[in-house]
């Protein structure tokens, strides 16, 4: 598929001039062509403003009612696959939210990658923290030596009037904050948490100042998995 | 206060942590706009009430997706309710009654003039790139936008066949794209 007919496919799929079958199509297509679901992004985004102008209606008062009965059943954020949303969960950043979110709920832990090699002669463990597959947003490295954490952004973008907070996130444990982190610069601070390799590092998007529960509260954006650093 | 409000980003983020007060806000904030939307492309107040149902109960399934770098709280809620709409308006295999007309004005006047607040840029830019374009490029764009129409309602629109539409389809999309430079 050529650039241009990527770029008018996602935009027939927004605009909905596509059959039913060529939308469910595209919708099995995007979650292997990062380019035609960015696309698909990058046009909800374009033709958003147009929404935007749309004339205004009242529904009927009764509906909230419905909606809120319907919602009382179902969890936010993300449980299951979701079907012809704004937005598939390609991105292994959203996956693990959803997955941060179980393990917050009591209901299981989240399946940590245990095939990984130790890296028993490291000194220090790494993650690149990822915004999608390809992206990289922070890099955190962890001195085990000197019992510090680094976090440097790469390619971060923070929403106004909020602050990062760095999770750590153990096998079949809630997470345990790390601290507020600079979205723009070198964050470094002791750890008094144990560090396993293997273990996941989140950020989450919380009040400025951090979490006011201990918890997450906010939409994790990033996450990553701690590894042996090969360079130490 | 107007400072005291919380902006829908951020009711859109507590929705994600599971808060039903902060979606009932939501609901309030966004509601009649995205009721719009759906009678837009439904024109039955009862399919697009169902529509609406639907398109809030993904919204707080999956708030915690909301990326407020690549959209708006009400494009990404938008583009949720049009999913839901296409998809309703397509299984129903409804082949429009084609009554627009020329006389009906050019839809590129359904863009209204913002009365209160200047237009914001996105609006502005895509405005301009949409006048730009071809006519008949731009009515295909804006009556599938706005209406709902597929291919097929659109050849059927302009007597032209479903082939040339898809090549007007193609070249508007890919000059917008440009124009937009985005």
């Amino acid at each position: 598929m050529t650039d241009e007919d990527r770029t008018a496919l996602a935009g027939e799929y927004v605009l909905g001039t596509l059959s039913l079958a060529d939308r469910r199509r595209v919708e099995a297509a995007r979650a292997d062509d990062i380019g035609l679901d960015r696309e698909i992004i990058a046009w909800e985004a374009r033709l958003g403003a147009l929404s935007e102008q749309e004339a205004e209606a009242t529904p009927s008062p009764e509906l909230f009612e419905r909606i809120a009965a319907a919602i009382a059943t179902t969890k936010s954020s993300g449980f299951g696959k979701p079907q012809a949303t704004a937005r598939p969960r390609i991105n292994r950043g959203w996956a693990f939210g959803a997955g941060l979110l179980v393990v917050l709920g009591g209901m299981a832990g989240i399946a940590i990658d245990r095939t990984l090699r130790p890296a028993a002669l490291s000194n220090s463990l790494v993650a690149v923290i990822n915004r999608d597959v390809t992206e990289p947003a922070l890099i955190v490295r962890v001195d085990l030596a000197s019992g510090t954490v680094s976090v440097r952004p790469v390619a971060t973008e923070k929403p106004e009037n909020r602050d990062f907070e760095l999770w750590y996130v153990a096998a079949k444990a809630a997470p345990k904050s790390l601290g507020v982190i600079d979205a723009k610069a070198l964050t470094r601070r002791a750890v008094k948490t144990e560090i396993a390799n293997g273990a996941i590092l989140a950020i989450s998007v919380e009040p400025i100042g951090g979490s006011p529960t201990g918890a997450p509260t906010g939409p994790v954006i990033y996450s990553g998995k701690l590894i042996g650093d090969p360079d130490r | 206060m107007a400072d005291a409000l919380p902006t829908l980003e951020q009711l859109l983020a507590l929705c994600a942590g599971g808060d039903k007060r902060a979606f009932g806000e939501f609901y309030q904030r966004t509601s009649t706009k995205l009721f719009g939307v759906a009678l837009g492309i439904a024109k039955d107040r009862g399919i697009a009430e169902d529509i609406l149902q639907q398109g809030y109960v993904r919204i707080w399934k999956y708030a915690s997706s909301f990326d407020p770098t690549s959209a708006s709280p009400i494009a990404w809620a938008a583009a949720i309710v049009r999913n839901v709409a296409l998809d309703e308006l397509r299984k129903a295999g409804r082949i429009r009654p084609v009554s627009w007309t020329d006389a009906e004005g050019d839809p590129l006047d359904r863009i209204a003039d913002p009365v209160e607040a200047p237009a914001p840029w996105q609006l502005q830019a895509l405005r301009r790139c949409l006048e730009s374009l071809e006519p008949m490029q731009r009515n295909c764009v804006l009556l599938a936008y706005y209406e709902g129409y597929s291919r097929e309602d659109l050849s059927e629109r302009f007597d032209r066949p479903v082939g040339t539409i898809k090549t007007w389809l193609h070249r508007g999309l890919n000059s917008l794209k440009a124009c937009l430079g985005r």
